[in-house]
Order: C-alpha cells, then sequence, then structure tokens
C-alpha cells in the first residue's frame, strides 16, 4: 500500500498547533525526580543474580575449568560454562557464543557464569572458579593480522571450514565514474592517512537484563534493547538453540543511554536466559562500571587512506578512499560501518569519480558495534580535513572550497542517492554568517600583509603568523600531494613569516615571540540519512492507535525512547493530526507482546519512519471520527475539521462539538459496532543497501555544517574551545526543543571524542574502565554548541522531518581539526587530538 | 565486599586508643573518599573503620588574625571549606586554588584536608599546595602529641610516617609574611572530576624592596613519588631580584631535578615541559610579577596591590583547573 500522501496545500493550510513547538520530554519529570524506572531498579520475587567470569587474557586454548568450589557456595544456584549448556552462537557472522569453549579469543570473553541468591554471593562463585589456560599467540594490530603468518583468531568460519587468513569476507566494495581518469584530470590532490582508536558510549545507566521463564518455558527478557522487535528474534533463535519451545516476549525499562550500544544483542543477555532456565528463576545481570567499559562494544576503530583531487578552479574531480578495520575477535555491527561511510564517501560533495573499498580484519582485540554515526564520523573526519588540505593546495579558502563543490536539491548522486531536499549550502552560509568568516578571514589576510594595525585580537595576529606551510611540512611529513603546484598562494596560509620557514630552529625566534594562546577556525560539513536507511530487508515501523470514548489516544509504536525522545514526538504528530492536546496522547512503547515491529532506533530513523507509521495511522483515525462525526451531526463530511480537541464544523459553528461527545454518541448509539482505532505499518519505499552498493536507500538527506573557534595553548598543547556553530538542515523541526537537545549532546560528544576520550588497551586489556580514567568531560568542560536549524523539509517526512539523532557528533573531529590548522599550523591525523600530540606538533614545527 | 565494624569515638585519644588496639585490622575514616575506593576495590580489607566524624573541634580553620598571619586547619577539615574561605583566597590564595581544584563540590564536601594529606597520593592537590607554606603537621599518638613539618611526612605513593595509632590532628601553616605571592595550577585533560596529570604551586615573599625574594617554594605533584618542593630550583631564586629569566632558569632546573615519569596517564617528557611552562606561568599569575613591576597590571596577573594575588582564573568555576577539554 502507498502511505497516504499529505499535500503541500494540507500542510500549510492551517497554522500547526503542536508539531513545531518545544514540548519538554514526556517522561522529564520522572526523570528529574528520580523516579524513572531503570533496569537497576527492577527486582522480582525469587529473583536470582547472575554474574560473568571473563577471561584473564587475550588469546588462550582453555585447559580446563573448575567449579566445584564455586558449586559448593550456599546459595548459588547454577554455575554454568559452554560444557555443561547448549551452544548459542549469535552476532552478524555468527562467530560469537554465550559462553565460550575450548578457547577463548579476547579479555572479554565469558568463560563461566553463575546465579545465586546475592550479588556478594554471586561475585564470590565466581572468584572460586578455577580456569586453567594455555596461552596462545595473539594479534592486536589489524595490519599486522593481515601478514601472513599471523596467528588465526578464528581457525574456523561459523561454517567449520578453515580459515586461510584474518580477513573477514565482506564485500566492502563501492565506485563510481573513473577514478583514474579523475586523478588525471587534477590540477590538485590531497592525500592523507588518518586514525581514530576505540571509544565508548558512557552510558550512565550501565547494561544489564532480567530474563524469566514461566512454567510453559516462555521467555520474559526485560531488556534495555535499542531493537525490542530484532533482539526478540535473536532470542527466540537462541531458545530453538535451547531446545526450549515457549515463545519470547521483549520488555523495556527505562535505557539509561544507548547511542547505539544496544543495537545488538549481547552475551549476557544469552547468558541470562540460560542461567534462568536452568534455575527457574528469574535471573538478572548487571554490569558494573568496568564491565561497562570492557564488555560492551564501542566505536568502530578506523585506520583511513584518503586521496581528493580538484582541477585548477576547484572543482572536485575524484575521491579514493581505503581502509582497515580492527573487527577484534568476534563480528557486530562494527564490521558493517563501511556501508555506512560509503554514504558520505561518495556523496557528500558532488564529486563523479568515486571508490571506496574497506577490509575488516579480526584480531585479539575487543569487537566493536553502532555508536552515534554508525562510521560516518570516523569516516568525515578523514574526508573533511583532507578536503581542507585540498582547498589550501588549490589556493581556495576552504568556505569558499566547500561552497564551490556543495550539494544541491533534485540531484541524484553517484551512489544513486536521490535528493530531494538540501540543506548544504544554507548551512554552510549559516555557519559562515554567524562566525563572520571572511571578516576573520580578512582580517588575518591583512595581517599576513604586514597591516597589523587592524582591528581583532592578538590572538588572530598569532594565528596569522603561526600559520606556515612549511611549519606543517615539518610537523607532520604531510605528503605532497601529486599536480601540486608549488606556491600556490592560499589566503589560508601563506608563507609570508618567511623567517620562521626552512631556517635552524636557533634562529626561529620569533615563535617565542608570539602569545602563547592563538586562535583559528574551522568548519566541516556532513551527510547522514535523514529518512530511514534501508540496510534490514524492512526498514519499517509499525504503529496501532486506539482512541477511547473520553477522548484519550493511545499510540502503540514499535519504536523505542532512549532518551532522544521520541516517545515525545509521537505524542506531537498524533496530537497535531486529532486536534488534540498532547495531554491527551499516550504512547506505548517497548513490549513486544503490545506492540507492533520495527527495525529498532537506529540510523537516526525513529522520527522518520515511526514518526510516519503514526501520522498515516492517526490520518486514518482521523477519517473514522470525521465520517462518524459527519453521521452523528448530520453535516457533510467536508466541512468538518478536528481542532482544539473538537469537531469543528466550518459551515455551522453551533454544530461544533467536543471531540469525546462524538466518540461517545458514536460508541453508545451505533449498535456497538464503531471503533476509532487504526494501524499502519509503514515501509519507506526505498531501495535495499546491497550487491553494488547504488540505489536511493534513505527517503530524505540530512546535511549540516559545524563552525568552531579554537584556542590552541602552544605552550602545553590544550585545545579552548572558544565558540560552536552546528547548523543542521532537519527538514522541520517537530520538536525544536529535543532537537536541539540532540545537536547539543551529539557536538558535546563528538568534542569529547576529538580532543579526549579514549579507551587505552595493552595488548587486548583497557587499562582504563572507569570515568577516572577514560576522560568523558564533564559539565565544567561544556561547551556552549549554538544550533543553527535550517528547514528545508523533507517531501516524504512527517511534517517534513528528518532524521537528527546521530548528526550532531559526525563533522566535530574535522572541525576543531581544521581549526587547530588555521590557529597553529598543524595537521593533527590521529584522536584524539590530546594536549601531548599538539605540543608535540607544535614543538616540531617550530623547531623547539 | 567484605563487611566491616564502624567505630565512631567522641575523642582524639579515644580513637587513637581503638586504633591501637586493633592494630593493623583497623583504620581511620575521615570522609572516606579515598577509602571507600580503596575497599570497593579489595585493595583495603579493614576488619573495623574508626570514624573521626563524632571528635569535636577537628573540623576547624582558624586564622591568627583577620588581616593575615598563619592558619590552623583541623584534620577533618573538608575542602569545602577552605575553597570557600575569603580569608584563604586573600592570604594563602594557592591554598585555597589547590582545595577548589579537588573533585568535584560534592567530593570537596566531604573529603577532607587531613585525609588528602595521609592518603599521601603524589597527586595530592591540598597537599601540595600547603608544602608551599611550610606547613606542620601535629599529630596525636598513644604517648600524647607530636609535631612533624609536611615536608618530612611523606615516604612513597601512599605511605607516611604515621606511626601505629597515630592521627593527624591539625596542620599549622605559619605566617608566610607580607609581601606574599601564590599560585596552584592544575594540570589536567578535563576541567571536572579529575585528578591532576601534573601540577604546580609557587609561592614567592618578597622583601619590602619589593624585588628580591626572600622565600620561594615551588611545589610539585605526580613530578615524583610524592608530593615534593624543587629545592635547587628555589635556592637559585633566594636573595636575587626577581625576574622573568631568573624564574625561567628555576622552572628548567625544577623540571631537569624532577623524578617525573611515563605512564599511559601522562608522558614523561610532556610532564617535564610543563614543569618549565607552569612554573613561570605560576609565578605571573600569583601577582608576583605585577608587584615587582616585571608585569603591568592586567586581568590575568592577579591582584597586584594587596600581595593577595587571587587571581581570576578563566577556569574560576573549578577553582584552579587548568584543564583544557
Ligand atoms: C570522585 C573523586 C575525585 C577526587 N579528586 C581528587 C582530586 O582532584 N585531587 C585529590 O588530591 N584527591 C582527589 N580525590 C581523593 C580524595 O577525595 C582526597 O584525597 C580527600 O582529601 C581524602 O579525604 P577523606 O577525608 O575522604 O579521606 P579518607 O578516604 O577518609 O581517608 C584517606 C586515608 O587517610 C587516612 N586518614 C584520614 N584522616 C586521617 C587522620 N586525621 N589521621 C590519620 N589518617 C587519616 C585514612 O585512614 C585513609 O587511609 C578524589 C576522590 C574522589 C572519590
Amino acid at each position: 500500500m502507498n502511505p497516504p500522501v499529505i499535500t503541500e496545500q494540507e500542510r500549510v493550510q492551517k497554522e500547526l498547533a503542536v508539531v513545531g513547538k518545544g514540548i519538554p520530554k514526556a517522561d522529564a519529570g520522572v526523570k528529574v525526580t528520580g523516579q524513572a524506572q531503570y533496569m537497576h531498579d527492577l527486582e522480582l520475587p525469587n529473583m536470582l543474580y547472575g554474574k560473568i567470569l571473563y577471561s584473564d587474557r587475550a588469546s588462550a586454548r582453555i585447559v580446563s575449568i573448575d567449579t566445584s568450589e564455586a558449586e559448593r557456595i550456599p546459595g548459588v544456584k547454577a554455575v554454568l560454562t559452554a560444557y555443561n549448556t547448549p551452544e548459542i552462537r549469535f552476532g552478524f557472522l555468527k562467530d560469537n557464543m554465550a559462553l565460550k569453549k575450548d578457547r577463548v579469543r579476547q579479555y572479554r570473553d565469558e568463560v563461566a557464569a553463575v546465579a545465586a541468591t546475592t550479588p556478594e554471593l554471586a561475585e564470590a562463585a565466581i572468584k572460586a572458579i578455577v580456569v586453567h589456560y594455555e596461552d596462545l599467540p595473539a594479534v592486536f594490530d589489524p595490519e599486522e593480522a593481515m601478514q601472513e603468518g599471523a596467528p588465526l583468531v578464528h581457525e574456523l568460519n561459523p561454517k567449520g571450514e578453515p580459515n586461510k587468513d584474518n580477513r573477514l569476507r565482506l564485500p566492502w566494495k563501492f565506485s563510481a565514474g573513473d577514478v583514474e581518469a579523475g586523478e588525471a584530470a587534477s590540477a590538485f590532490v590531497a592525500e592523507g592517512e588518518y586514525e581514530t582508536g576505540w571509544v565508548t558510549h558512557c552510558c550512565l545507566g550501565t547494561a544489564g537484563c532480567v530474563a524469566m521463564f514461566d512454567p510453559d518455558d516462555n521467555l520474559t527478557m526485560y531488556s534495555i534493547t535499542q531493537i525490542p522487535s530484532l533482539a526478540k528474534a535473536d532470542f527466540q533463535e537462541a531458545m530453538k538453540a535451547m531446545g526450549v519451545r515457549g515463545k519470547v516476549r521483549v520488555v523495556l525499562t527505562t535505557l539509561g543511554g544507548g547511542f547505539g550500544s544496544k543495537l545488538d544483542t549481547y552475551a549476557f543477555e544469552y547468558i541470562a536466559m540460560l542461567l534462568a532456565h536452568r534455575t527457574k528463576k528469574p535471573v538478572k545481570i548487571l554490569f558494573d562500571r568496568e564491565e561497562e567499559f570492557f564488555a560492551t562494544s564501542p566505536r568502530q576503530p578506523t585506520r583511513i587512506k584518503i586521496r581528493q583531487g580538484c582541477d585548477a578552479e576547484g572543482n572536485l574531480t575524484f575521491r579514493d578512499i581505503s581502509m582497515v578495520l580492527d573487527n577484534g575477535a568476534y563480528t557486530s555491527w562494527g564490521a558493517t560501518t563501511p556501508t555506512v561511510m560509503m554514504m558520505p564517501s561518495s556523496s557528500l560533495y558532488q564529486v563523479e569519480n568515486v571508490r571506496f573499498r574497506a577490509t575488516c580484519v579480526y584480531t585479539n582485540n575487543t569487537y566493536a558495534q553502532a555508536m552515534r554515526g554508525y562510521g560516518t564520523p570516523q569516516l568525515t573526519f578523514a574526508l573533511e580535513s583532507n578536503l581542507d588540505e585540498l582547498a589550501e593546495k588549490a589556493g581556495i579558502d576552504g568556505y569558499e572550497f566547500r561552497l564551490k563543490n556543495a550539494n544541491h536539491a533534485d540531484t541524484v548522486t553517484p551512489q544513486g542517492f536521490k535528493v530531494d531536499s538540501c540543506g548544504h549550502i544554507a548551512c554552510l552560509e549559516a555557519v559562515a554568517e554567524r562566525m563572520d568568516w571572511a571578516g576573520y578571514r580578512a582580517v588575518k589576510a591583512a595581517r599576513l600583509a604586514g597591516d597589523v594595525t587592524g582591528a581583532g585580537g592578538d590572538a588572530t595576529l598569532a594565528a596569522a603568523a603561526a600559520t606556515s606551510g612549511d611549519a606543517t611540512q615539518a610537523a607532520t611529513g604531510a605528503a605532497g600531494g601529486a599536480g601540486a603546484t608549488p606556491g600556490a598562494a592560499s589566503p589560508v596560509a601563506a608563507p609570508v613569516e618567511s623567517d620562521t620557514a626552512g631556517v635552524p630552529p636557533v634562529a626561529r625566534a620569533a615563535w617565542t615571540e608570539l602569545p602563547d594562546k592563538v586562535r583559528g577556525i574551522g568548519m566541516a560539513c556532513l551527510l547522514h540519512v535523514g529518512g530511514g536507511a534501508k540496510i534490514y530487508k524492512s526498514d519499517g515501523c509499525g504503529t496501532l492507535i486506539k482512541v477511547d470514548d473520553l477522548g484519550y489516544v493511545d499510540v502503540y509504536s514499535g519504536s523505542m525512547d532512549m532518551g532522544q525522545g521520541l516517545d515525545t514526538v509521537l505524542r506531537q504528530i498524533v496530537a497535531e493530526t486529532l486536534g488534540l492536546g498532547v495531554d491527551r496522547i499516550n504512547v506505548v512503547i517497548g513490549d513486544t507482546d503490545v506492540c507492533p515491529w520495527d527495525a529498532g532506533a537506529h540510523a537516526s530513523r525513529s522520527t522518520f519512519v515511526a514518526g510516519n507509521s503514526a501520522l498515516y495511522a492517526a490520518q486514518q483515525v482521523r477519517e473514522q471520527i470525521l465520517n462518524s462525526a459527519a453521521d452523528i451531526l448530520d453535516t457533510p463530511r467536508d466541512g468538518l475539521d478536528l481542532e482544539g480537541g473538537k469537531v469543528v464544523c466550518a459551515d455551522d459553528p453551533d454544530k461544533t462539538t467536543k471531540i469525546e461527545k462524538v466518540l461517545r454518541k458514536a460508541h453508545f448509539a451505533s449498535a456497538g459496532n464503531t471503533m476509532f482505532m487504526a494501524a499502519y505499518f509503514y515501509e519507506p519505499p526505498t531501495d535495499l543497501l546491497a550487491g553494488d552498493f547504488k540505489g536511493n536507500y534513505s527517503m530524505a538527506y540530512a546535511w549540516g555544517c559545524h563552525g568552531v573557534e579554537v584556542e590552541v595553548d602552544r605552550r602545553t598543547g590544550q585545545i579552548d574551545i572558544v565558540r560552536y556553530i552546528a547548523a543542521h538542515d532537519v527538514g522541520k523541526a517537530i520538536n525544536p526543543l529535543l532537537l536541539r537537545g540532540q545537536i547539543l549532546g551529539g557536538g558535546l560528544q563528538g568534542i569529547g571524542w576529538a580532543l579526549a576520550e579514549e579507551m587505552i588497551f595493552d595488548e587486548g586489556k583497557l587499562l582504563n574502565p572507569n570515568f577516572r580514567d577514560y576522560k568523558m568531560l564533564t559539565a565544567l568542560d561544556s561547551v556552549d554548541v549554538e544550533p543553527i536549524l535550517v528547514e528545508d523539509p523533507a517531501a516524504a517526512g512527517p511534517y517534513g522531518a528528518k532524521g537528527i539523532g546521530e548528526p550532531g557528533l559526525v563533522p566535530t573531529a574535522p572541525a576543531i581539526a581544521n581549526a587547530i590548522y588555521d590557529a597553529v599550523g598543524i595537521r593533527l591525523r590521529k584522536l584524539p587530538m590530546k594536549p601531548e600530540m599538539v605540543l608535540q606538533a607544535i614543538m616540531a614545527a617550530e623547531g623547539r | 565486599m567484605a563487611g566491616f565494624e564502624y567505630v565512631r569515638p567522641t575523642t582524639l585519644e579515644g580513637a587513637v586508643a581503638e586504633l591501637s588496639m586493633r592494630g593493623d585490622t583497623a583504620v581511620a575514616v575521615a570522609g572516606a573518599t579515598d577509602l571507600w575506593v580503596n575497599i570497593r576495590s579489595g585493595k583495603m580489607k579493614p576488619e573495623a573503620v574508626v570514624s573521626l566524624r563524632g571528635i569535636a573541634g577537628l573540623d576547624v580553620l582558624t586564622p591568627e588574625r583577620a588581616d593575615g598571619g598563619g592558619l590552623t586547619i583541623g584534620a577533618m577539615t573538608p575542602h569545602g571549606k577552605v575553597e570557600d574561605s575569603l580569608w584563604a583566597a586573600n592570604y594563602l590564595p594557592a591554598l585555597q586554588q589547590g582545595c577548589a581544584g579537588l573533585g568535584s563540590r560534592q567530593v570537596r564536601n566531604v573529603g577532607t584536608v587531613g585525609g588528602n594529606i595521609c592518603n599521601a597520593a603524589p597527586c595530592a592537590d591540598s597537599a601540595t599546595a600547603l608544602m608551599l607554606f611550610d606547613a606542620t603537621l601535629v599529630i596525636q599518638g598513644p604517648g600524647g602529641l607530636r609535631e612533624l613539618p609536611l615536608g618530612e611526612f611523606f615516604v612513597g605513593p601512599g605511605m607516611t610516617r604515621l606511626l601505629k595509632g597515630e592521627l593527624l590532628k591539625e596542620i599549622r601553616v605559619p605566617d608566610p609574611g607580607a609581601n606574599t605571592f601564590s599560585r596552584y595550577i592544575k594540570h589536567t585533560r578535563r576541567r571536572g572530576v579529575e585528578l591532576a596529570m601534573m601540577s604546580v604551586g609557587v609561592r614567592l615573599t618578597l622583601e619590602d624592596d619589593m624585588t628580591t625574594v626572600k622565600t620561594a617554594r615551588i611545589s610539585l605533584g605526580v613530578c615524583a613519588p610524592t608530593p615534593t618542593c624543587a629545592t635547587r630550583a628555589q635556592d637559585m631564586l633566594v636573595g636575587k631580584p626577581l625576574t622573568r629569566e631568573a624564574v625561567e632558569a628555576a622552572a628548567l632546573v625544577a623540571a631537569d631535578d624532577s623524578q617525573v615519569r611515563d605512564s599511559w596517564r601522562g608522558k614523561a617528557w610532556y610532564r617535564r615541559e610543563m614543569i618549565r611552562v607552569l612554573v613561570p606561568r605560576a609565578m605571573e599569575q600569583s601577582g608576583a610579577y605585577v608587584a615587582a613591576g616585571l608585569a603591568a597590571p592586567s586581568d590575568d596577573s592577579g591582584a597586584a596591590s594587596t600581595g593577595a594575588g587571587a587571581s581570576d582564573d578563566p577556569g574560576a568555576s573549578s577553582g584552579a583547573t587548568e584543564g583544557g577539554a
């Protein structure tokens, strides 16, 4: 069935009453007062506490596991290993097992598990288990892991066939046009290698679940998953492996943070199932903070090589990207991030000739998952940093260069994306205007030309003086691109201070004359899916709406809320469509026994897909109400409308009646056959991402541009963000308050990623599994991210909306890296850009 | 996590008796912000903890005079109290800054100055700041009171000269004298809830000519197994006119003499470099340069005229923390 289309006329014909308003989150009150029910609060009668024993080495053969002492502890009800339980395989390639048999491949491998009457006893039992290992060779570097003779992380593939090497057989290749021809037509080429490491979601609520079987072996899984329907399928499959016949119900508690960390199921959930089934009691597994850090799956680390070229006028000619991804020991969504990285690779800016390939390699490290942006932040770091390098080579200001190559509406990109609405240029212009990009540049250019009397802070002067092309070379050993014109003048980084270039360090007294703190500006853009993403056969969402005769509306959506405010947005969409206040709308989510199917909260899809699903269901209910009202009020349907909680009769205002009155009349008068209820399954009519990876796999595309001014401390390497502007093409802001929250949150998470956060591993072992040593930014570090909402409505979006959950994070790191370059002339190609790295590069550049 | 007995004596002598009687199985607890972390992680397994909370008179901040002089700090004084003290901000600014930059406000409300010293971490902020002021510790033992200079108290990480059963009663800071300037800079990766990657404290007392250095102190956190003073660097400054060059030279010596180490929390070269950079910055921010006529008064160099030198730090909300994101 084709979705009913709201005409443009319908959309603008009346002013929106609730959509577009900054209504506070539905659960703001319970969260602020501490009444929200998290997994930590869930207690069931007779519940046991499960605990997991992890491997204490990265690669080893399990020689023996002695659980006898643990079993003797009173209160311990079950001690499980792979040797006394059925094998449950899970994960994208089914290469992971709930409990590991014979071999461990990473520190987070689950070797045994217990259930006991108290968490303390469970802990004691875990400590009483003795495992004997025999160490095996391990490999921690993906490039080493690709070498011939590297120790195999998996000797066999999941089908039981021998693996030849550690490379995963995944088809992550894309190409369009002719890269060689593009390169031949290039006047300038820039190339670079960029590296991003492991960072984690830092959910404040640690992960956990309660598994409970009824006497008929039906499982209720209390869960914090972002994918209720898909998790149900995973658990149902595990039931089969367990030889259990019952059915599965997934019920969500309040999440305590998602950010992608709950987009796949985890071993602990299957272990809870095994423990609950063995003990016939509900079993809760709740991670402590250390487990949350080491046993959940972080962001996919990347090593990206990129080459881009442009002609003499600055038009992009080609883009060539290849990358090696550390897959870790097992395969989850991290291995699939290249499919999303392809998107900006092929379609951010207009470039016809594109090549993209990614290789995922098993290592004995932790394995990665989805995290806000799903690979695009990593890719965008490489792409947008490299774009600045190219612009500089071409002698064109970074902003002008971006404008020249920006995307436009009504185009089809090399990957086959049908771009109907496009706010790319609007976002670029908004950032440039808010930052006074041209003015900043003019002051700097004037200073470079020796006119030091111009307006502007000394910091700007210093920034200008410090920006020397030669210094950059010294700092980073940047590869000169083929075809680069020597001495091409650039307004960004003209080597005017020639006394600092090419002379021995001692003669560079000029550096010490600079103030310690210098400023610079940078920008970076983004492209992300804004209208779902067809990565599964269905990218759909079901909604069921029923209205009672008091005028209250229950909306059962397959989607879920992890704090982003989906339930609030659905309330607004349904309230708007039915002409009711949001207080009349109750959204029911997070129970697979009650709610329809949905592909999960990922890909910034929920507002768009679940929103459309709710919209179309509500439109059907609206028709039911109006048709019924026409009968009851004895007036033509066409003259009726729903507004302000009333059935409004335009021709005969006397007939205007409260909705609930009409509903009651309909229920009571018409022989009991009237039910105001509708269901709708919205399936975006997009192409499945597969094969040659060409097609239109989202209904809308979200664009954005971030602009940042930094102050770099030349003596300590510390970066201070002076100003941060985030312009996003959101289609239509259904709830500007929540939307700003998403942009602000994404921005802060991104700034932390760019500058401070890193999981530090020593041969596979996480050294900093806590907030003392993992440097998530705090309230005192927060930056005043200034959001700019650009509304270029998506024709297919609910009230024109596009998804915005992830974009706020995507261009943070390159925008900051570009600003640092502008300030001190050093190009940082590795995250996080921590003070030591910054200082080291500055000292090299300044010859200190 | 094992349980333990909780003992709450009401006198210091009583607490000392409880601890002496129980020997190694008992440990004193003040705000528990260090102790609890150690118990939770299993590093410490005491059978009893002896709380000092019930003892009157240990949560005090007693200045010698309203307009300066020395200061007595009770061991149970929480950092928040020093942070909030206008007197401390005026007359011992580095101490106030050291206390104000520790942990978070919540931690500062419970964590005590005495606990910070007795815990003897290389990064102890209030202890490192107190090193600047030649503080003396007053220690209660089974046999009575004894005094020990703070500079002689630390033995190694987590190790002090406290004997079995001994408790810290109070910290005495002598009058640093007129023309004193001080500043504590905590170098961190982020601004909030952060242990120092390294820290630098400086204190200068000038002669009445406002040029000649009478006393110089440079204290360092995380630059050795314990909070330390850079004695050779300090000596270079004393008796000579204060100049930027002299301070730079002293900073270099402080850096060279330091025992900075490589760890995954911070690299030795970087910590050493930060000593070089932050010692002069701390001097500048203490207000001493302005007082000595080496710099014009500005927002950055603090209050010059009073000699108080409570400078206005851009990261003021986090005390003296110099964290850049
Ligand atoms: C989140 C967090 C952040 C922190 N940030 C910082 C920071 O930025 N900088 C920093 O320096 N520290 C920091 N700390 C550590 C801690 O807060 C401080 O060291 C604090 O001063 C300890 O004081 P307390 O009263 O809590 O000591 P407790 O934990 O009660 O005791 C610490 C040790 O000292 C002993 N002790 C305490 N009082 C006495 C006494 N009167 N006589 C003899 N022995 C005694 C105890 O037996 C124990 O061994 C942080 C801690 C936390 C939890």
